[in-house]
């Protein structure tokens, strides 16, 4: 039996009286990879951003290693072992990949003000920059390190970004629409990734509309319409599951 | 007295409103801080005064009526030229608020600096001949040039909100407001209706600096302040609306000259930028504004 | 010579003045337009300290920066709310107020009259009286700082900064209390613009408010993004060419009621083509979004 990592009771979101998230109550268990799916606009962003506290739930509790995480501010829930990435991606294009990576490797007592203002002290990001060429070097992009990030292709980019959240070496990593826009080969690459990640132990959520992507990596599908979960079990049940397909295809 | 400083208020108000209609004309179809409509405003009274200071007619009349068309028609050449010379090849560029912003404060700079130059950094008077008696009104005291002051200003507001509301201009300036994207789709040139905003706009500028430098005295500086109660009532009445930016107007002119009843005339300036951090951090929409990006 | 060795006194505390701005703007991305405010603060402190209370201006500065840095707390409030031109009118805002406090408050201030006669620096009992002493003496404090903030910002802490301009929700996202990060920044800036403050002052034995307008903060604005924002050579470069550019106007012999404005055109000038043609600056590299 596995533990439960996350726990959602009764969470609820609306915007202006439509309700993104009704009264959701999800559990994911530690070390697994699971899909949200969903049609446009059925709460798959908002889910994650209520999880991560970009944006706060009208009601319920959220519950993360045991703890009620419900009350804590997005740069929080990223110290506390919650990383993941945006829809839109979100790297920080004027600075180099590395820098990027360095942002995420780098936490704590180095990035005081009194630190960094000290002459006293010798500061070196060596060890970090190892580190960040390893994480590179496992999706195929240690030859970019010195190049700005806007400059990275779209796939790139999508990459940077994956790595950088990974970086933050997080339990669990909400990555949303991880694989939307790049090429086959390099979805490939960040399937891979996930099922190593899985094997150290961590556990993932994405968000994504590819089906077969979806069944190429998930163990769990939850499909959310409207705010609430329709279908949730193995990929092979719930993509048959009529229910879902209605609310996909529109019947 | 507190008759005096309501009526004062509604005197400074109607300016302030003037400018706030003008600039909020303006922001509604560029989206940005046009700074530079606080020394359109200083140009028109300037150009006014070299008009009828010169020795040009005999007739009194004739120059002072000339001296106040060549003033509305010049500011609103300046709004335009400044719109054409440095926004557009901003806009161009697709270029951030921030940066219409500092270029605005740039040509606001320069042309202050150049009428400094010109006519002196001194105070100068259009005002011909001794000051007449004012009129007594509820207890408090009016002069016929504060009189038409608020009538041309009342005027000129009701105006320009009608303009907007009813004619297929004004209509056109809303809906590239709104969405530019489907105004162009339904055939409004944006740029057209930018030119015309910009028209609009600097004409109520000009005959604001006209007005008040009748009322008071010009001097090269004056613009600033007037832009910056001018972008302050815009902000606190709603920024993008036409009501809103007079509403504000004339609750900036009534708190800054209210609030001189107990504290010293210095601190106008602060009270007005307190008003304004207050409504930026608490009610960042205003008092009729919409919902705006960024604001909030 | 004298006056050459005056103006190089007067670059070395402008940059001091602009690198204490890049931080905040060309480095955290955050447009402050009330930098003169931070100067006037840290003038004032350290000039009444020594004047009222005889205290040495080495702890007046400091107490100035202190202060400075305390009101640099103040403006972060609106910068935790607000964006781009909303938050430069919060920011020129604070500016005016402060502005308007010197002015008014004529009990301790002296409101325009100003404050004349204020004592030098005395390094072991010796006066620095020459204007070469003093040369020396404000340009090693500029490369002390200059020398301090490089350190910082090549630090992991620089670079949450350059984060947060570049997308503060990521840098949340990678546990960044950005809010934290900017209270932070805007009290070293402010710190070292009071300081900066503190110099002229004593320098200059005199302070009006009229030295601390906001077309002051402009002009320290223009030498950040004209040399070129994020980075301290560009706003040392900045600096430099600002004031000695100008100098030329008096060099050629026109009087101040010509020059002055003179001056003045050309910084708006010089903006306003920078935003046109290189809102990068000269040396600079990051771009405005």
């Amino acid at each position: 039996m596995k533990e439960i990592i996350l726990k959602l009771i009764n969470v609820s979101k609306s915007f202006g009286g439509v309700k993104a998230l009704d009264s959701l109550n999800l559990e994911i268990m530690r070390q697994t990879i699971n899909a949200i799916i969903g049609p446009n606009g059925s709460g798959k962003t908002t889910l994650l951003n209520v999880i991560t506290k970009f944006l706060k739930p009208d009601t319920g509790k959220i519950i993360f290693h045991g703890k009620d995480i419900t009350y804590l501010l997005p740069h929080q829930i990223a110290c506390i072992g919650i990383g993941r990435t945006f829809q839109i991606i979100r790297i920080f294009p004027q600075i180099t990949v590395m820098e990027n990576m360095l942002l995420a490797l780098e936490r704590g007592k180095v990035e005081g003000l009194f630190f960094g203002l000290n002459p006293f002290i010798k500061y070196s990001s060596k060890k970090f920059e190892e580190k960040a060429k390893e994480l590179l070097g496992k999706v195929g992009l240690e030859d970019k390190i010195n190049e700005l990030a806007e400059n990275l292709s779209h796939g790139e980019r999508r990459l940077l970004e994956i790595m950088r959240a990974v970086a933050l070496n997080a339990d669990l990593y909400l990555f949303d629409e991880p694989a939307a826009g790049v090429f086959p080969e390099v979805r490939t690459r960040i399937f891979n990734l996930f099922k190593s990640l899985k094997e150290e132990g961590k556990t993932i959520i994405f968000v994504e509309h590819n089906m077969d992507a979806v069944q190429e990596c998930a163990e769990r599908v939850i499909v959310l319409d409207k705010g609430k979960i329709i279908s949730d079990g193995k990929p092979e049940i719930v993509l048959k599951d009529k229910g879902v397909i209605k609310a996909y295809f529109g019947g | 007295m507190i008759q005096q400083l309501i009526l004062n208020g509604v005197i400074t108000g109607s300016i302030y409103a003037l400018i706030a209609i003008g600039f909020t004309i303006i922001y509604k179809t560029v989206k940005f801080f046009h700074l530079a409509h606080g020394v359109v405003y200083t140009f028109g009274a300037y150009l006014a005064y070299s008009v009828i200071s010169s020795n040009l007619f005999n007739n009194f009349k004739l120059k002072f009526f000339i001296g106040i068309i060549t003033g509305i028609i010049g500011a609103t050449i300046l709004g335009v030229l400044i719109d054409r010379l440095v926004y557009l090849p901003l806009r161009k560029k697709k270029a951030s608020n921030l940066i219409f912003l500092l270029a605005s404060f740039g040509v606001f700079i320069f042309i202050q600096n150049l009428i400094q130059l010109i006519y002196g950094a001194q105070i100068l008077t259009i005002r011909t001949g001794s000051i007449k008696e004012g009129h007594h009104f509820f207890g408090a005291v009016i002069t016929d040039i504060q009189i038409i002051i608020i009538i041309v200003s009342f005027f000129l507001l009701i105006v320009s909100s009608l303009f907007i509301k009813k004619t297929r201009l004004g209509k056109a300036m809303r809906a590239v407001s709104d969405d530019p994207i489907t105004a162009s789709v339904v055939g409004i040139n944006p740029e057209k209706t930018i030119f015309t905003s910009f028209i609009i706009g600097s004409s109520l500028a000009g005959i604001g600096g006209i007005l008040i430098s009748f009322e008071t005295n010009i001097e090269p500086t004056m613009g600033f302040n007037a832009i910056l109660k001018g972008i302050i009532a815009s902000i606190i009445g709603g920024i993008g609306s036409i009501e809103g930016s007079v509403l504000g107007g004339f609750f900036l002119g009534l708190a800054e000259n209210i609030g001189i009843w107990k504290i010293q005339a210095g601190w106008k300036d602060s009270i007005s930028f307190l008003i304004l951090i207050i409504f930026l951090l608490f009610k960042p929409v205003g008092i009729l504004g919409k919902k705006e990006e960024g604001a909030g | 010579m004298e006056y050459l060795l005056h103006i190089l006194v007067i670059v070395c505390i402008y940059s001091i003045l602009s690198m204490s701005l890049d931080i905040i703007l060309g480095y955290t991305g955050i447009p402050a337009l009330g930098h003169a405010a931070f100067s006037l603060i840290g003038a004032y402190t350290s000039a009444l300290l020594s004047l009222n209370l005889k205290i040495s201006p080495f702890i007046g500065m400091i107490c100035g920066g202190i202060l400075a840095s305390f009101s640099g707390m103040i403006i972060t409030f609106p910068a935790f709310r607000l964006k781009g031109d909303y938050l430069a009118l919060a920011t020129f805002g604070f500016g005016i107020i402060v502005y308007s406090i010197a002015k008014n408050w004529v009990s301790l201030t002296r409101g325009p009259m100003g404050l004349p006669g204020i004592p030098g620096f005395k390094i072991f009992g010796y006066e620095i009286k020459e204007v070469w002493q003093y040369l020396i003496f404000v340009f090693i404090i500029a490369v002390m700082i200059y020398f301090l903030l490089s350190l910082l910002i090549n630090r992991p802490f620089g670079r949450v900064l350059k984060s947060i301009r570049e997308d503060e929700i990521a840098s949340c996202a990678l546990g960044k209390n950005t809010q934290f990060f900017k209270l932070r920044v805007f009290m070293l800036g402010g710190f070292f613009a009071g300081v900066a403050g503190s110099l002229y002052a004593h320098y200059i034995t005199f302070i009006d408010p009229s030295s601390f307008t906001v077309i002051e903060s402009l002009t320290i604005l223009l030498m950040v993004i004209f040399g070129g924002m994020g980075t301290l050579k560009g706003s040392v470069i900045g600096a430099f060419l600002l004031i000695m550019i100008p100098e030329f106007l008096r060099f050629v012999g026109l009087p101040s009621s010509i020059a002055a404005p003179l001056r003045q055109m050309l910084y708006g000038l010089i903006l306003v083509i920078l935003m046109i043609y290189r809102p990068q600056g000269i040396i600079g590299k990051y771009r405005w979004k």
